[in-house]
């Protein structure tokens, strides 16, 4: 018996093995719904270890994504960053050139409303004196110019040129102290003398009898032999009516912008 | 002789600051006025006949980028250049302080100057745009003298270690590092 034991051991023992399997595998079909104690230590020992090599995984492969990888990712941004830096010149470039576009539109549609021959400049240089109104236009003599012409924007009177280089001319703005323009209000006709005053200007000899209200439209009245007639010069920002005296006070906004002054038109008249 | 080169040709590069980069650097109508702080330091520091040319042509330089009456600013800085040169006379001007204070009072004399010679042109009211700005500005002008006298020693050791400004030596004391 043990012979016959001894020598189909392997096979019965395979049996065996087998049997206990369908066994324990039919126990388990009947109680699906129940984990086996076994299963639970095995997952319960297991469970430390997969967290253990899973974290550790997870922490490589964020060094390698972060850190090691990164190798290639500051090149990426290093380029991300020139070419955003790229982009971004190119925007303020296209926003310079649309808005000087507006500029020259604005400038091309006056000079077609305007019967004089018009030469277009632009603005190099500003007065060195706090106390002065002037501009400095990289347009002189060889250009045509000389000294007295009228300097204009599509919204009003700038001032006239004063001093005439070959290559650049100073332009005395109507803002400075020393500048005079006659002028009328539109509304009124009535006349006066519009002098500069730094920032704003002031319309001196207008009769006190005469109306003249705030938001009025100042225009040159053509009759100071600079500026022709019915260009904008500003808008009647106050005006005082003493009860006695010849005339009234006015004060004048004028109608250009100075401090955004960039490109500017001078009317040629011809030399009388 | 080189000296006096070297001033004027520093004065024209402030006559290019303040016509061309004081707009783009300071949105401001009110502006540091570098050449007048020069023809105080002149004053405080060179002989009357050089210093006198000096202001003179610095002046002349001015009337070209400034104002509507040329001439103007030749006759004032000439004239506050010998007032501060004949107070200095007075005066201990080895006193840091002196330059700051002359800076200030030179701007007052300098307006009152643009003031009385513009009034014999047909300047308009100046005074009243002078009157508007001339606190801001005597501040302003004590401020660039103070922030120049700070920087004028280094500078000058780097690109000019050789030069001899012997004012600017004592001042270094004070000034410089």
């Amino acid at each position: 018996m043990f012979d016959l034991l001894k020598r189909y051991r392997t096979a019965l023992l395979a049996c065996c093995l087998a049997f206990a399997a369908l066994l324990l595998y039919s126990a388990q079909l009947r109680n699906r719904q129940e984990t086996a104690l076994f299963y639970k230590v095995i997952l319960q020992i297991t469970a430390p270890l997969q967290n253990l090599i899973d974290s550790s995984v997870e922490s490589l492969a964020n060094g390698w994504e972060h850190y090691l990888w990164l190798v290639d990712t500051e090149a990426e941004n290093r380029q991300l960053l020139e070419a955003n830096s790229r982009l971004k010149a190119e925007l303020a470039r296209l926003e310079e050139v649309r808005l000087a576009n507006q500029r020259l539109r604005k400038l091309l549609d006056f000079k077609e409303k305007v019967a004089l021959p018009v030469l277009p400049a632009q603005v190099v240089a500003e007065d060195a004196s706090s106390w002065f109104r002037t501009v400095v236009i990289d347009k002189g003599s060889k250009d045509g110019l000389r000294e007295g012409l009228p300097v204009v924007v599509a919204e009003g009177v700038v001032g006239r040129t004063l001093q005439v280089s070959p290559y650049q001319s100073r332009v005395l703005l109507i803002t400075d102290a020393s500048s005079a323009v006659a002028v009328l209000v539109q509304s009124s006709r009535s006349r006066g003398i519009c002098r500069g005053e730094g920032e704003q200007l002031t319309l001196d000899y207008a009769l006190r009898r005469e109306e003249i209200n705030p938001g009025d439209q100042v225009v040159t009245s053509g009759t100071g032999g600079i500026f022709p007639k019915g260009l904008p010069v500003g808008r009647v920002s106050a005006n005082y009516q003493a009860s006695y005296g010849l005339f009234q006070t006015v004060k004048v906004e004028p109608a250009v912008d100075f401090s955004r002054l960039e490109e500017v038109l001078v009317l040629l008249r011809e030399e009388r | 002789m080189k000296r006096t080169l070297g001033y004027f040709l520093l004065g024209f590069l402030f006559v290019l600051i303040q016509t061309s980069l004081w707009p783009h650097l300071l949105p401001l109508t009110t502006r540091p006025d570098l050449i007048m702080v020069l023809v105080v330091y002149l004053g405080l520091s060179e002989s009357h006949l050089h210093g006198g040319i000096l202001a003179f042509l610095l002046g002349a330089c001015l009337d070209a980028m400034a104002g509507s009456h040329p001439g103007l600013h030749g006759v004032t800085l000439v004239l506050l250049f010998y007032s501060i040169r004949f107070a200095t006379d007075h005066l201990n001007t080895e006193s840091s302080r002196l330059v700051l204070l002359m800076v200030g009072v030179g701007t007052l004399t300098y307006a009152g100057l643009q003031v009385l010679f513009a009034s014999f042109a047909d300047a308009g009211a100046i005074w009243l745009q002078i009157i508007r700005v001339i606190v801001p500005q005597t501040l302003l002008n004590m401020f660039s003298a103070w922030l120049l006298l700070k920087l004028a020693p280094h500078l000058l050791r780097r690109l000019a270690p050789r030069s001899d400004l012997p004012t600017l030596r004592r001042m270094d004391k004070h000034y410089g590092a």
